[in-house]
């Protein structure tokens, strides 16, 4: 979550006292922008955004606004507390207690586990149909992350680790992402914050996309289709591009609120994204996806839940209502559906893990917390 | 005007005052009401908090035997056992009439046993995660344990004295959110904590508005230490009463913040002391209050009476784990926030207005700025205080 060390290649203008640069109505819970003509989104957007800015996609087709059927997924209740991290392809289990301390692997006739080292605790756990990733960090966040990579069809428990002393370092903290054989993790090229890109099978890792000075990027999400993430400047707030990546090279989503960007996931031939209306608002976020005919407005989110699994893309929504269900939405490109409901009272998800093959989300709600996961397509 | 008229006059108005006596208000304690002192009826506080109560000689004796059972020489613990027995030691815990105030964790309705164990089983399992300035299980038992014995007993009783003084304060709120009743004669003992109402009449159920903020969003901060998340909420709260702030580094001086992060007793004490939030027309003395086993809409209750009826600021005391903060990096520490508004409109889930001290971007090129005044979805906030070790808030 920090790292002194990092401190100096990101210093904010502002020391000290920050105003939050805004009026009393400006902060206000539902002052949400009112739609207008927004900008094209540049890779490297420097400028702070302005008042005001919309939300609104700026594509030309029209934007539709598709009503959400229930399509629950074939959910299995897990034997784990709400409080731990557990991640399932239905075949292995990686769980990760609160405290951080350890992981353990449980998968066909096998049992694995590890400690973290000394100051050490794991802040991810990573699992697809072949492959575990846990990443340790320390407390000060001063030393380069160290992630462990497990082969799952080993027949034997092997392990390699990705550290500060690989080919391509990691840093020492940021954000990871896993598919298939393709994993992604922060590190420094001299003093520029990049993304680094492991090919888990030959553990070959090359540095990819490199932010300007002062900027910065995080919330990979790769599937299928390709791999997409957010960038941000040091304004206040940050002005956030939703992009492609491939490989060293970044493409703006078009069709998003300059500056106004959380989240982006690639879908078949479309791209589903979230943004923020309102700064004062950091966690709700609204969601769009592109459509054969223009662009679907898929309805509010929780910023930072949206994940890519099997052929959809998923997010946590929080309840329409005081005393509603909290809901995971799926988006298959064409169909939007509530795939999950929390029970009712109080109630909100956990950001749901994809794992290969299924999906497990943390339901935390007055009629009881649980964890559940489903297969996925 | 003739003498006699001069005379007369004074007279005349003296004689009405006199007349009028029983009917006026009794300075800080009757919060302006008119009743007929001949045949008093009172309520519960409600609009405003209660005073500080009278320490009665029945709360020194209490608190003389718990600050002498903590006079013993206590050796550094290094082991996990060494630890459990000096959390024995010195979490101890006093029973002021009828409310139970353990020392470093506040007000609390857990038996002293699971008070401790709890403390232990934090010491245990210790987060070895990020820290934003919190001061976890392991600085708040050293701290406790600091000093000598005669240095211990001195700041026991100083923390126990000031404890009691906010009796009143506790039963009010356990009475108003929690819906215990008061003790029989309560009201008679604590003038402090009653209001003066029509005999025959019952005061009307306390409502609130459906949305209300404090503070000025202008007089925000971003931390500029990574723990400094306690002088920097102090800083703001501070800020919004005196509408001219001081430096962190001033506030990290009167809270004791070291790298090992801030207490929230700190916090609370600081409030105290450096504002009139804690006057009787805002909160009251601010206290440490454990809010273990609160349901939601109790939680929710407290902050919207402290927001609308107290117009004070709340010392929020979460715990930043992804679950609950889901745009976050990864999982923090514990945390302190300034929470100064709600709203409830339309059926909606709630939302709580708070000032974030955390500039995520300021340590972490992998976080983007965030705006410091933020509004949220409330059950997050009451779960994320829920699972922190302490569980408690500064209200």
């Amino acid at each position: 979550m920090r790292g002194p060390r990092l401190a100096g290649l990101l210093i904010v203008v502002a020391v000290g006292t920050t105003a939050a640069g805004c009026s009393s109505d400006d902060d206000s819970p539902h002052s949400a922008a009112s739609p207008g003509a927004a900008a094209t989104p540049s890779a490297s957007a420097s400028t702070a955004p302005s008042a005001t800015p919309s939300t609104t996609p700026t594509a030309s087709g029209p934007t539709t606004t598709p009503t959400p059927t229930t399509a629950p997924l074939a959910w299995r209740k897990i034997d784990e507390s709400a409080e731990d991290t557990v991640v399932t392809t239905g075949r292995w289990t990686l769980r990760v207690p609160q405290s951080g301390r350890s992981f353990s692997l449980d998968g066909p006739g096998r049992g694995e586990g590890g400690q973290a080292a000394s100051r050490f605790h794991f802040v991810d756990a990573l699992l697809d149909d072949d492959w575990a990733v846990v990443v340790a960090q320390d407390k000060q966040e001063t030393l380069p992350q160290r992630a462990t990579v497990v082969d799952l069809n080993a027949k034997t428990f092997k392990t390699w680790t990705i550290d500060g002393s690989s080919d391509v370092p990691t840093a020492t903290g940021g954000s990871w992402a896993l598919y298939g054989d393709r994993l992604v993790h922060a590190t420094l090229d001299g003093r520029r914050y990049c993304q680094a890109r492991v090919d888990i099978t030959s553990r070959s890792s090359t540095v990819g996309w490199c932010a300007p000075p002062r900027n910065g990027w995080n919330s990979p999400v790769i599937g299928a289709d390709g791999e997409a993430m957010l960038t941000f400047d040091a304004h206040h707030p940050s002005c956030r591009t939703v992009v492609t990546v491939d490989g060293a090279t970044i493409t703006p989503f078009p069709d998003v609120a300059r500056c106004k960007g959380a989240q982006g996931a690639l879908l078949g031939d479309g791209r589903v994204w979230s943004v923020v209306p309102n700064e004062h608002r950091y966690e709700a976020v609204e969601v769009y996806a592109t459509t054969a005919d223009g662009i679907a407005d898929l309805g509010p989110g929780v910023n930072g839940t949206l994940t890519v699994c099997g052929d959809a893309v998923l997010w946590a929504a929080d309840p329409e209502t005081d005393n509603g269900p909290a809901r995971l939405m799926r988006w298959d490109g064409s169909t939007l559906s509530t795939a999950y409901e929390s029970g009712r009272g109080a109630a909100f998800l956990g950001p749901p893990e994809c794992a290969g093959s299924a999906l497990t989300v943390a339901s935390f709600s007055d009629s009881g917390d649980e964890q559940v996961t489903a297969p996925v397509g | 005007m003739s003498r006699n008229r001069t005379i007369v006059v004074p007279l005349v108005a003296l004689a009405a005052l006199l007349a009028a006596a029983p009917f006026l208000p009794r300075g800080i304690h009757d919060e302006g009401a008119i009743s007929p002192s001949a045949q008093p009826a009172y309520a519960p506080r409600t609009a405003t908090a209660a005073g500080p109560t009278t320490v009665t000689a029945a709360m020194r004796r209490e608190i003389d035997a718990v600050v002498a059972a903590g006079r013993v020489r206590l050796p550094r613990p290094v082991t996990a056992a060494a630890r459990a027995r000096a959390v024995r030691s010195v979490v101890r815990c006093a029973e002021l009439e009828g409310q139970r105030y353990c020392l470093g964790v506040g007000w609390t309705t857990e038996s002293p046993r699971a008070v401790r164990t709890g403390m232990i089983r934090a010491l245990e399992r210790p987060r070895t995660t990020a820290g934003t300035g919190d001061a976890d299980a392991r600085t708040v038992l050293s701290r406790l344990m600091a000093g000598t014995p005669a240095a211990r007993a001195a700041r026991d009783r100083a923390e126990l004295t000031s404890a009691a003084r906010s009796v009143a304060k506790v039963w009010l709120l356990r009475h108003e959110l929690q819906g215990v009743p008061l003790p029989t004669g309560f009201l008679d003992r604590h003038p402090e904590a009653r209001v003066a109402v029509a005999a025959g009449t019952r005061p009307k159920a306390t409502t609130y508005p459906k949305h209300k903020w404090i503070l000025n969003p202008k007089h925000t901060a971003a931390q500029t230490r990574t723990y400094w998340c306690g002088p920097t909420a102090a800083q703001m709260i501070v800020w919004g009463w005196r509408d001219k702030h001081r430096s962190q580094k001033h506030w990290a001086e009167r809270l004791g913040t070291t790298t090992a992060g801030t207490a929230i007793s700190a916090m609370v004490r600081v409030v105290n002391n450096n504002t009139g939030w804690d006057n009787q027309w805002h909160a009251g003395k601010y206290i440490v209050l454990d809010i273990k086993g609160w349901s939601y809409n109790q939680w929710w209750k407290l902050i919207k009476k402290h927001i609308s009826a107290y117009t004070a600021p709340v010392v929020l005391h979460p715990i930043l784990l992804k679950k609950y903060y889901p745009y976050l990096d990864d999982d923090a520490s514990g945390h302190f926030q300034v929470g100064r508004g709600y709203k409830t409109l339309d059926k909606k889930p709630d939302l709580i207005g708070y000032f974030e001290p955390w500039n995520q971007q300021r340590f972490d090129p992998s976080e983007p700025y965030i705006a410091r005044s933020q509004w949220r979805v409330a059950t997050r906030s009451y779960r994320a205080n829920e699972a922190h070790f302490q569980h408690n808030i500064g209200v």
